[in-house]
């Protein structure tokens, strides 16, 4: 027999009685002056309240009717003995004590760390090249529209110098061992500068000021061969995946206090993101690197190039914290670790 | 004050001619929650909801409730929060698989992004309108459930028709919009059954909100003053004449930051005390049965609180969101207190009605601010 003393309400006023709750094993009676509660069964009619810090432990009764009591420690014996609230021990074990939650600190930092660096990028991986390919057209249609409106002006360049970047960039195309279509456009515009950039339906884009810069065609080829591998790993879709899946991480992380960390959230929301794309064009150079010696190139051309655009923006070089671009002189770093490992 | 009127009622069984007056009770709201123990709860809430995909948020939600309704106490008695997760994890459900459809639609075809707009509007004075009911049904004080009598309808005129005029009236229907929105939470808001009595009138608002109108643009012809002037010194403005993106980039960033952070505070600022004035009102203005709310939350304090929670929180990355919490919860409850005139025995409890909980985890996810 277990008897709590604690404080009934009927469930009908405000009013408080005192009150006695016994259990017999198998029935709880409520008992009280001008108060009694007829037998109930433990399991059908009541809800233990589980354990929460050390606030009044409750129960309330299916009719409406409440019980509250100081009395943890019985609520404790009620529950072990009828079996009830057994995940929740543990819950309050572990929100009991420093060395748990530490525990617990550790796991979070361990489970988020593993998203993001492995669990999030296999799924959009998986999801990507699950998706079919007039998906990507569909994606990439708007995409251009916009950019056409806002960013670009037909391209000024002479029809032969861009035949014969067209030439080489439909051998890239034939060679490029995958089913995706390729197209190539050239477009002007002052805002993006030296640059040139590839559409998940495999549309790539340079811009006049790139072709000019250059000062060989393999350092073309290098650029070309650099966005057909960002279509062929299909890394506009994927970053689009994975910038969502951290965006959901990260608010179900901070999610409990929208008002003040939802702009706190956007820091560590850029950072991970610009990891993130900096893989990928880690990923586009080593492609590149790879075209190169099965030609037997110099990497040198790609390097120029790469040196070449950096140094038409001056501004960005220091800004290595939210570049989209990894610092050109770790990406060169990194190729010709790449190179001399693959040989 | 509570000392008198504890006084007061120990003599009151002298005579009975003075019965009525001793009758009164004042009774200050008392919160006896701690950041450490806080700490630990939330801890283990975000861990368990990384490790189960976001499910165990259902439960982490009530726990963080009621962990703090359970603390915030009134003449012996705690509040509770008695919502069902299962309840909330549906609600989180729906809202969830609509937040993935919204950000991949808007990443993907942008001119989507506007139907997700529109709908959002047109679901929005329902999300308002159930999210209030399931708060209010699952608030409860002594086994007394707190009740809205607010209709659906209603909520539709008041978040989806009157607004428009806002525009019309070049922003003058604002602080009335403000006034209705707040009788209409106070007005139909019920402890059991006994409703709450609500006197607010439009005027208050319209001058609040002339205060923080004339502090808004104080703040901003003192912001345009300092930017024009950080531009100038850096040679900005140059800058800007020339193409070279950048270069204007880099400086812009520190510019930009900088603006960041006074926008952040002048925001606060003026939320704080739009919060702290509207609330004193409003509680001064209700009358719930023999029961009056008295409340007197500073401005000042309130700012300084969320100013230096903000700054904690920021430089903590976050580990201090609990200890900001429970700070602001003590402060807030501590310039409450509570007068009644009658019997607290007599409250009754009202119908107890099924309300789903898609709203509540709406409000959870977007932060609809109803404001209690």
């Amino acid at each position: 027999m277990i008897r709590i003393p604690g404080i009934f309400f009927d469930g009908k006023s405000a009013k408080a009685y005192k009150t006695v709750l016994e259990y017999d094993g198998i029935y709880l009676y409520v008992k009280g002056n001008n108060i009694a509660l007829e037998k109930c069964h433990l399991n059908d009619s009541c809800t233990i309240i589980p354990k929460l810090g050390d606030t009044r432990r409750v129960i309330m009764f299916r009719s409406g009717q409440r019980f509250e009591t100081d009395d943890s420690i019985g609520i404790e014996r009620l529950e072990h003995s009828a079996g009830i609230n057994r995940s929740f021990k543990l819950i309050s074990f572990l929100e009991s004590q420093w060395k748990t939650v530490v525990v617990c600190m550790v796991g979070l930092i361990a489970i988020v760390y593993g998203f993001i660096s492995f669990g999030i990028p296999f799924i959009a991986k998986d999801i990507a090249f699950r998706l079919p390919s007039n998906t990507m057209n569909r994606i990439s249609m708007d995409a251009e529209v916009i950019l056409d409106q806002r960013f670009f002006k037909p391209s000024q360049l002479d029809e032969d110098r861009k035949n014969r970047i067209r030439q080489m960039f439909y051998t890239l195309a034939r060679n490029s061992n995958s089913d995706q279509v390729f197209s190539l456009r050239f477009r002007q515009s002052k805002a993006l500068g030296a640059n040139a950039f590839a559409l998940p339906s495999g549309l790539i884009v340079m811009t006049d000021k790139l072709v000019e810069t250059s000062e060989d065609n393999r350092e073309i080829e290098g650029i070309l061969v650099h966005e057909m591998a960002h279509v062929i790993h299909r890394h506009g879709l994927r970053s689009v995946i994975q910038n969502t899946g951290v965006v959901l991480l990260i608010s179900m992380l901070v999610g409990d206090i929208a008002s003040i960390t939802s702009l706190a959230a956007s820091i560590p929301t850029l950072i991970v993101e610009s990891g993130y794309s900096r893989k990928f064009e880690t990923q586009a150079d080593e492609a590149v690197g790879l075209h190169f010696m099965s030609k037997g190139l110099d990497i040198k051309f790609f390097e120029n190039i790469l040196i070449r655009i950096t140094k038409e923006k001056p501004g960005l070089k220091g800004s290595k914290f939210l570049s989209t671009h990894p610092e050109t002189i770790e990406r060169i770093k990194h190729l010709q670790n790449f190179i001399s490992h693959a040989k | 004050m509570q000392d008198i009127e504890s006084k007061g009622q120990r003599a009151s069984g002298v005579g009975t001619r003075k019965r009525y007056k001793k009758m009164i009770k004042r009774h200050p709201v008392n919160f006896s929650g701690k950041a450490g123990e806080y700490f630990r709860i939330w801890i283990v809430n975000v861990f368990l909801t990384i490790l189960t995909g976001g499910i165990y948020s259902a439960w982490a939600k009530v726990r963080t409730r009621r962990y703090f309704y359970a603390h915030t106490s009134i003449d012996g008695f705690a509040f509770d929060y008695l919502a069902n997760p299962i309840n909330i994890l549906k609600g989180h459900l729906i809202v969830g698989v609509f937040f993935i459809a919204y950000m991949l639609s808007g990443r993907l075809y942008p001119e989507w992004g506007f139907v997700f707009v529109v709908l959002f509007y047109l679901f929005f004075p329902f999300l308002m309108y159930k999210s209030i009911k399931f708060y209010t049904h699952n608030s409860a004080y002594r086994n007394i459930r707190f009740h809205f009598d607010g209709t659906l309808w209603e909520s539709y005129q008041l978040f989806l028709v009157v607004p428009i005029l806002i525009p019309l009236t070049l922003g003058f229907f604002f602080p009335y919009w403000e006034h209705l929105k707040k009788r209409w939470f106070f007005e139909n808001s019920a402890f059991g059954t006994t409703f709450n009595e609500f006197n607010g009138k439009a005027g208050f608002f319209y001058k609040t909100y002339f205060f923080s109108f004339l502090q808004i643009m104080l703040l901003m012809a003192l912001l345009g003053g300092v930017v024009a002037l950080s531009m100038y010194t850096s040679g900005l403005l140059e800058q800007i004449q020339s193409p070279e993106l950048g270069e204007m980039f880099q400086k812009g960033f520190i510019v930009f930051f900088g603006l960041y952070a006074v926008m952040i505070i002048s925001v606060t600022m003026i939320q704080q005390y739009v919060f702290a004035r509207v609330t004193n009102y409003c509680w001064l203005q209700s009358q719930i049965g023999p029961v009056k709310v008295n409340s007197q939350l500073q401005f000042r304090k309130l700012f300084w609180i969320r100013f230096t929670n903000i700054l904690a929180i920021i430089l903590s990355i976050g580990l201090l969101i609990p200890w900001a919490k429970v700070r602001r919860a003590r402060y807030i409850l501590s310039c409450m207190s509570v007068k009644s005139t009658g019997n607290l025995d007599d409250f009754t409890t009202g119908v107890a009605a099924d309300v789903t909980a898609v709203g509540d985890a709406a409000s959870d996810f977007f932060d609809f601010d109803f404001g209690l």
